[in-house]
């Protein structure tokens, strides 16, 4: 049998091939001739949810637009595929080409989320490349990583060769550029690339970096191990959005995947300052796109997809400053088109009547507000400017509109919190479900639902909480029994997450280097999916830490002090760590902080330069 | 050749009927059936073509497959219709249609104005060809004694649950199997029922004869493929 046929043998014994097989509207092949480099841009998951990231559609396409650049698509394959690949001995192809991943000059991951780091590392020992970077000679690829979890990837310290720290756009054209130049001069070796890299503005070389630590398992130092390369690292941004890179043309998947839609993106940073939320600190400064900006790439997607939606990303798009010329600008047409337009999420404060009716997804399905605490006290800690008021406001639009189910998010687990604010989940989600009754019979829908989703608070680093531990594993299941107890209407369902998944993400989120050897043991015995129910071995993974001889509760439950040296103290995402410990004192002390829009806070991210409309320091 | 306005039914809206043919293979051939009909109306949206969308609520262009093709078969022969809102030549819709196309694997092959409805498919023609470790000459001859016998008799299980008895001779028109020496592969051309009330799923017929004759009966992997060619009309002449 040819290898085709015992490729096709394959494809044809696993679930949903479709994934597989590249060849989709809009994957960009660069003939031969015009390549001096390639880059492998793996996403650690499925097909099905790689293929809806922004960030790597951007990436894309600003490193195919590089000259010289072949960039092609990474993902990794089902439980089911790569059995089937490891029996056969079958090493993981690259999408557009079918390349080995290891013949590729870069392999670049995007870390989104702390478990899907057995996933990369596994993907890695798929393409045949050694896992320690180490141990990788001059032919093996340059490991890269990126994206959110770039900001600590100690963890993944040993197993990559560089990671890009910030928004990427400007930054990995750089990098390749740094590359086929020193090839092209002959003066490209491993390691003197490495050192090089570690120059540009953005980059982050592990390697060159000495820990050291304190009898006491805290690190006592973090060293350059040369003088011309910096002591900190600063996050890379784009200045201003209407002039960077983004798609006139996204690759449209055959098979259906998690969104199926076009997608614009509104804005970067946010102006609330949640004091647990990672995403609203490491993004700043916030920028915005021009209505007019939006409204053409929105169109040019359309043109090119066939889409019949239309989703405006961003942190928080209530506070987007044009949020009603952009939705009317869109409308104009995306209506004749039968094109709807979709929100990510919404503010309880800002949610109207008027918004509603122009948003498809609202429109349809249910609607779901984030109140994240039970009382005003604890959301006076954590930062949520939102208030009771606001919350029943918006809910009673909503059942006036027709909507029978509201869902709410809330955490629980966070830092203050008490019986009080755990019971006050109960109590929020009873006064919806009144404002519903309080409605004549003939202006809402014949039945109500309220759904109470609460997640584990997970400490993260570049947040006013990176100091905190988390609530121990027992604490946390015994505050979801205390949930269980307290929710008894009959219109409200519970819903609570993993508190073990919760607990592995905060040790990933807040660990060091040291944490390699667990990772290593993991892979070595196929762990990978960890962040799928079907994969996910909690038991498994408390072995792991007591073989390798490491404390998880170090990373997860202790309290740091004020001025320990932080895993991450090598990196600087902008906002400033004097900010964040302030912050820090002020939700102890129960005070709020404005948002942007109202007062500066100081933060210090408007250092990193942008289109600032919203820092009133560069007003 | 101008195309005819049709009246809708359920409403007053006047819209022209555009049949495409299409190739679907290589690796495309494991793109589910649902999957290509979300590419294929993508693609026409994208075509800019006067498409004609429901009158309801919710408003979709209205596109209309004949029989769906199985994950793992390749086709010449796949049929879309559309409805348009405008008289539109078929020419022109080929070349729209052809310029947005994602992939060489998935190819727009002809447009026309349909002549027959598609629920008046009487048989579809399949070429397929087998390969496997250990495969002979002589598989290729039982398995065709087999598919001559008077009756191919095959348990399938019906949508009650219950194990029924099917009869798959009458709805195979012909069905051959032969040798190929030099490529060391099986080869044949069956021509099924493929009408709404009768039809036969080639993979279904495969199982019979894994089943009951020494065909795919082997360790490693079996790779065949299965193609369509051709779509007939119940007296067997071409369908249009």
């Amino acid at each position: 049998m040819t290898n085709e046929q015992k490729r096709a043998a394959v494809l044809r014994s696993v679930s949903k091939p479709g994934r597989y097989t590249g060849g989709e509207y809009g994957q960009i092949v660069k003939p031969d001739s015009e390549v001096r480099m390639r880059v492998a841009f793996c996403f650690p998951d499925t097909y099905e949810i790689g293929m809806s990231n922004l960030g790597m559609r951007i990436l894309y396409h600003v490193l195919n637009q590089t000259e010289g650049v072949a960039c092609e698509r990474v993902y990794a394959p089902w439980l089911d595929m790569d059995s089937e690949m490891q029996k056969r001995g079958l090493c993981l192809l690259t999408h557009e080409t079918a390349r080995p991943v290891g013949e590729c000059d870069i392999v670049a991951f995007t870390l989104q989320y702390e478990l899907c780091y057995t996933t990369a590392l596994h993907m890695m020992m798929l393409s045949n490349i050694p896992l320690y970077a180490k141990d990788r000679g001059e032919d093996a690829p340059i490991l890269l990583g990126g994206g959110p979890c770039a900001y600590n990837a100690e963890p993944l310290a040993d197993f990559f060769d560089i990671f890009s720290i910030g928004e990427g756009e400007e930054a990995l054209p750089e990098l390749c550029r740094l590359y086929m130049k020193m090839k092209r001069e002959g003066t490209y070796s491993k390691s003197a690339f490495l050192h090089e890299a570690a120059k540009l503005k953005g980059f982050y070389v592990p390697s060159l970096y000495e820990i050291s630590y304190h009898e006491d398992g805290t690190i006592s130092a973090i060293l350059p191990k040369y003088d011309d390369i910096p002591k900190k690292i600063k996050k890379r941004i784009v200045e201003d959005l209407d002039k960077a890179p983004f798609p006139e043309q996204f690759i449209l998947p055959y098979i259906e995947t998690v969104h199926d839609r076009s997608v614009i993106e509104v804005s970067r940073g946010c102006i609330r300052g949640c004091r647990f939320c990672q995403a609203g600190m490491v993004y700043r400064p916030i920028r915005e796109k021009s209505p007019d900006t939006l409204s053409r790439q929105a169109k040019c997607l359309y043109d090119h997809s066939g889409h019949d939606e239309v989703s405006m990303i961003t942190l928080s798009i209530s506070d987007y400053s044009a949020l009603g010329e952009l939705t009317d600008k869109l409308l104009e047409w995306a209506n004749p088109a039968h094109v709807g337009l979709s929100l990510p999420s919404l503010r309880i404060d800002s949610f109207g009547e008027q918004l509603m009716q122009k948003v498809s997804s609202v429109r349809a399905s249910g609607i779901t507000f984030a109140p994240e605490a039970g009382t005003q006290r604890l959301r006076d800690v954590i930062n949520k400017n939102v208030s009771e008021e606001d919350l029943m406001r918006s809910a009673e639009i909503a059942f006036r509109a027709g909507k029978g189910s509201v869902k709410l998010y809330f955490m629980q687990g966070l830092p203050t919190e008490t019986e009080e604010d755990l019971a006050g989940i109960a109590d929020l989600a009873n006064k919806v479900v009144d404002v519903y009754y309080s409605l004549p019979k003939s202006e809402r829908n014949r039945s109500v639902n309220v759904t109470v989703s609460v997640s584990c608070f997970v400490p993260k680093p570049f947040t006013a909480f990176q100091w905190e531990g988390q609530d121990t594993l027992g604490e946390m299941e015994k505050k979801q029994e205390f949930l269980r107890s307290v929710i008894r209407n009959k219109h409200v369902r519970f819903h609570w997450h993993d508190a073990r998944v919760s607990r592995l993400e905060a040790i990933f989120a807040k660990g060091d280097r040291r944490l390699s050897a667990v990772l290593a043991l993991a892979v070595e015995e196929g762990v990978c999916f960890d962040a799928w129910d079907e994969c996910f071995d909690f038991d498994a993974w408390m072995r792991r830490f007591e073989k390798v001889g490491i404390d998880p509760s170090f990373y997860a439950n202790r309290q740091m002090s004020k001025d320990e040296i932080l895993p991450w103290d090598m990196i600087e995402c902008g906002v400033s760590r004097e900010f964040l410990w302030r912050e820090r004192e002020k939700a102890y002390g129960e005070k709020t902080t404005p948002s942007c829009a109202e007062q500066c806070s100081g933060c210090g991210a408007s250092e990193c330069g942008g289109e600032l409309r919203w820092c009133p320091k560069r007003k | 050749m101008v195309p005819q306005a049709q009246v809708n039914q359920n409403g007053p809206a006047v819209f022209f009927p555009m049949r495409f043919r299409l190739r679907k293979d290589g690796l495309l051939q494991y793109i589910s059936h649902l999957d290509f009909v979300r590419t294929m109306t993508k693609a026409l949206v994208r075509s800019k073509l006067p498409l004609w969308f429901t009158q309801g609520f919710n408003p979709i262009p209205k596109i209309t497959f004949a029989a769906p093709l199985s994950v793992g078969m390749e086709s010449d022969c796949e049929l879309m219709d559309v409805r348009l809102c405008e008289p539109t030549s078929p020419d022109v819709a080929l070349k729209a249609l052809r310029a947005v196309m994602p992939d060489a694997h998935l190819e727009v092959l002809d447009a026309y104005i349909p002549e027959n409805k598609l629920s008046s498919i009487g048989y579809l023609a399949y070429d397929l060809c087998i390969a496997y470790d250990g495969i002979s000459s002589a598989h290729a001859e039982e398995a065709e004694r087999y598919l001559s016998s008077p009756s191919i008799v095959i348990e399938k299980t019906g949508k009650s649950g219950k194990p029924r008895e099917v009869d798959l001779k009458p709805m195979i028109a012909s069905a051959t199997l032969k040798w190929d020496e030099e490529k060391e592969e099986i080869v044949g051309r069956w021509v099924l029922s493929a009408s709404p009330d009768a039809f036969l799923n080639p993979d279904l017929l495969l199982g019979a004869l894994r089943t009951h004759t020494p065909l795919m009966q082997c360790e490693g992997d079996v790779w065949y493929s299965l193609r369509r060619v051709e779509i007939y009309a119940p007296d067997l002449t071409v369908f249009r």
